[in-house]
């Protein structure tokens, strides 16, 4: 769940953003478009508590986050958030399972391996939890990351252009995949991307 | 999980972890192995010069009639009438005199001629037989009784000198009386008997009937009353008489102050080592920070605290010099066990295995400071990523 109110944010005094209010329940599905340089990457960092406001507030579950400091935002982050990169980040000396089990690590949680496994069974990477990331293929490595994004169970997820580097076929399977995982653990769903084949599918959009 | 990122982050880039785990080993293991010799060294030495206040024998180096008369390591000065030892009772500075008489060894392990009160010296105590009574028996020490395989009842023939090869006495056979207890000295790699036991082989040798005044003996170990003997009588017997005296306390203190200036360049060349180590431990790790910046940005966007980041860079530096310490101690004790064997060899002198000493201590403690600072600037660069920045770059 996840609600804004007149978000702004400036860099330096030439760029100022407004932000349009969003308010996203459980299980919906929020698609932000916009052209490059349009604040898409800013509103995500935004939302995920990456940066904070110049004014405005951002509801999580209900729960202010404008006044909190760095270290609640970062528990919040870790129990609450599931962030999907557009590039696939990993910590390279750890193996598939072991990244996806640093989730819990970081949220100080107790490493669920049974979650893991379930998750890439679900997401079809059952047989390389053991591989390093390194040798994983870039659609395969997208799917580890929305798997470790889904490792806590999140309440907000966040993803930002999961498509711009698939093709036709992949795309439809990875905005099913999400869907259906947001759905799954009852999280709201942010899509950040400019890709029209995502356009048609989700109706429930902004513009910024 | 926070050792297992550590450890796995350690072998992911083997060859530099390797360098920095092998720098610090070999200026642990040379600290530890220079201090642990030094130390056994300096044990053995002093305690067998305990009680000895001074050693008289023929004239010649001082530190050589030390090295002789108390360690049975040099070769003896030369001989001195036992008349002028015997002069020595009645100076009323001195306590005791022991006289020695060496010359002759059975397979490398010197014979020495002396009295009970050698014995008593060493607080010796028998472990097996008795004490020698008449000419040509010995009691023997407990690693030369290992050694040889001698026991109780047996016979052999002495060889002159000191060589195992040299000329043998062929008349006369000594016969083993007694076996004594392992008494952590020089005795226990001797072969003792009484004076006249040499004397009888020497005269049976050389076909000579020698009368009483002319008897030898090598030297003579002397207890003073009190600690102005130590200033008077050295004086006296150095000007007035056919023998010279030396002091054990100083004899060896010139030896340990001429292997000491070779034992601290080592240990500072080894300090270098360690500093070095260090430098590699940071250089590796800096270069991790800049490599794993994304890593590190990455985590610390799933919501890690930078405390744990900053703890999971330190701890590799952590684990990285307690490796390097651990693997130096063992190879240190390594070096000692193999030098024990060689000494044992050569001088029958043997080092003993202490687990841990107290320097020891003091060099993990050194190690992990240094471990400490060489992860301490790339950790505190944690605190320094900005996330967003970071992961928007390419």
């Amino acid at each position: 769940m996840i609600k804004t109110q007149s978000l702004r944010f400036g860099y330096g005094n030439q760029k100022t953003f407004e932000f349009p209010d969003i308010d996203l329940k459980a299980r919906e599905t929020l698609l932000v478009l916009g052209k490059s340089g349009a604040g898409k990457t800013t509103f995500l960092n935004l939302i995920g508590l990456l940066q904070s406001p110049e004014q405005g507030e951002i509801f999580i579950d209900n729960e202010p986050t404008s006044k909190i400091g760095s270290k609640q935002k970062a528990g919040f982050r870790s129990q609450k958030i599931g962030i999907i990169y557009q590039k696939p980040y990993f910590v390279n000396s750890l193996n598939v399972i072991e990244n996806l089990v640093l989730s819990n690590f970081l949220a100080d949680r107790k490493l669920n391996h049974e979650r893991a496994k379930n998750l890439a069974t679900d997401l079809g990477f059952a047989d390389l939890l053991f591989k390093k990331v390194q040798q994983l293929s870039g659609g395969e490595q997208q799917r580890v990351c929305i798997a470790r994004a889904l490792m806590n169970n999140p309440s907000l997820i966040l993803a930002d252009e999961p498509t711009s580097a698939l093709d036709d076929e992949n795309c439809d399977k990875v905005a099913d995949l999400l869907v259906k995982e947001a759905t799954e653990i009852n999280a709201s769903l942010v899509i950040v991307t400019h890709d029209q084949r995502l356009k048609n599918r989700f109706q429930n959009q902004i513009t910024l | 999980m926070l050792l297992k990122i550590v450890w796995k982050n350690i072998i992911s880039k083997k060859l530099t972890s390797i360098l920095s785990v092998l720098l610090m080993m070999l200026g642990i293991g040379i600290i530890s192995l220079v201090l642990t010799l030094g130390k056994q060294l300096e044990e053995k030495f002093s305690k067998n010069v305990a009680g000895i206040d001074m050693v008289v024998g023929a004239k010649g180096s001082p530190l050589q009639l030390i090295l002789s008369g108390v360690y049975h390591i040099d070769a003896p000065t030369g001989n001195i009438p036992l008349k002028e030892v015997d002069n020595l009772r009645t100076n009323s500075f001195v306590m005791e005199v022991i006289p020695l008489s060496m010359g002759d060894n059975y397979m490398g392990t010197r014979i020495v001629g002396t009295s009970q009160r050698y014995l008593k010296h060493f607080n010796a105590v028998l472990h097996l037989g008795k004490t020698f009574e008449n000419d040509l028996e010995v009691v023997v020490g407990q690693n030369v009784a290992r050694e040889l395989n001698l026991k109780i009842g047996d016979k052999f023939e002495s060889t002159h000198g000191y060589d195992k090869e040299a000329e043998e006495h062929h008349e006369k056979k000594y016969v083993v009386k007694g076996i004594l207890k392992y008494n952590n000295s020089v005795i226990d790699n001797l072969i003792i008997c009484n004076l006249s036991s040499i004397w009888a082989m020497h005269e049976e040798n050389s076909h000579e009937a020698e009368s009483e005044h002319e008897k030898e003996v090598t030297c003579a170990l002397v207890k003073f009353r009190n600690p102005l003997g130590l200033i008077t009588v050295p004086r006296l017997i150095n000007q007035n008489t056919v023998m010279q005296a030396a002091l054990p306390a100083i004899e060896i203190n010139r030896l340990f102050k001429l292997m000491g200036i070779g034992v601290d360049a080592l240990k500072y060349l080894a300090f270098a080592i360690i500093i070095i180590s260090g430098i590699s431990v940071f250089i590796t790790l800096y270069n991790a920070l800049k490599e794993r910046k994304y890593e590190l940005a990455l985590m610390l966007s799933m919501g890690g605290k930078r405390f744990t980041l900053f703890m999971m860079l330190l701890l590799e530096g952590i684990v990285l010099s307690l490796a390097g310490w651990i693997s130096g101690i063992l190879i240190s004790k390594l070096g000692i066990f193999l030098a024990s064997g060689l000494l044992f060899k050569s001088y029958h002198y043997s080092f003993e295995q202490n687990l841990l000493q107290k320097e020891e201590i003091y060099l993990l403690v050194a190690a992990l400071i240094v471990g400490i600072f060489a992860s301490l600037i790339p950790a505190v660069g944690i605190y320094k990523i900005n996330i967003t920045k970071t992961l928007a770059k390419d």
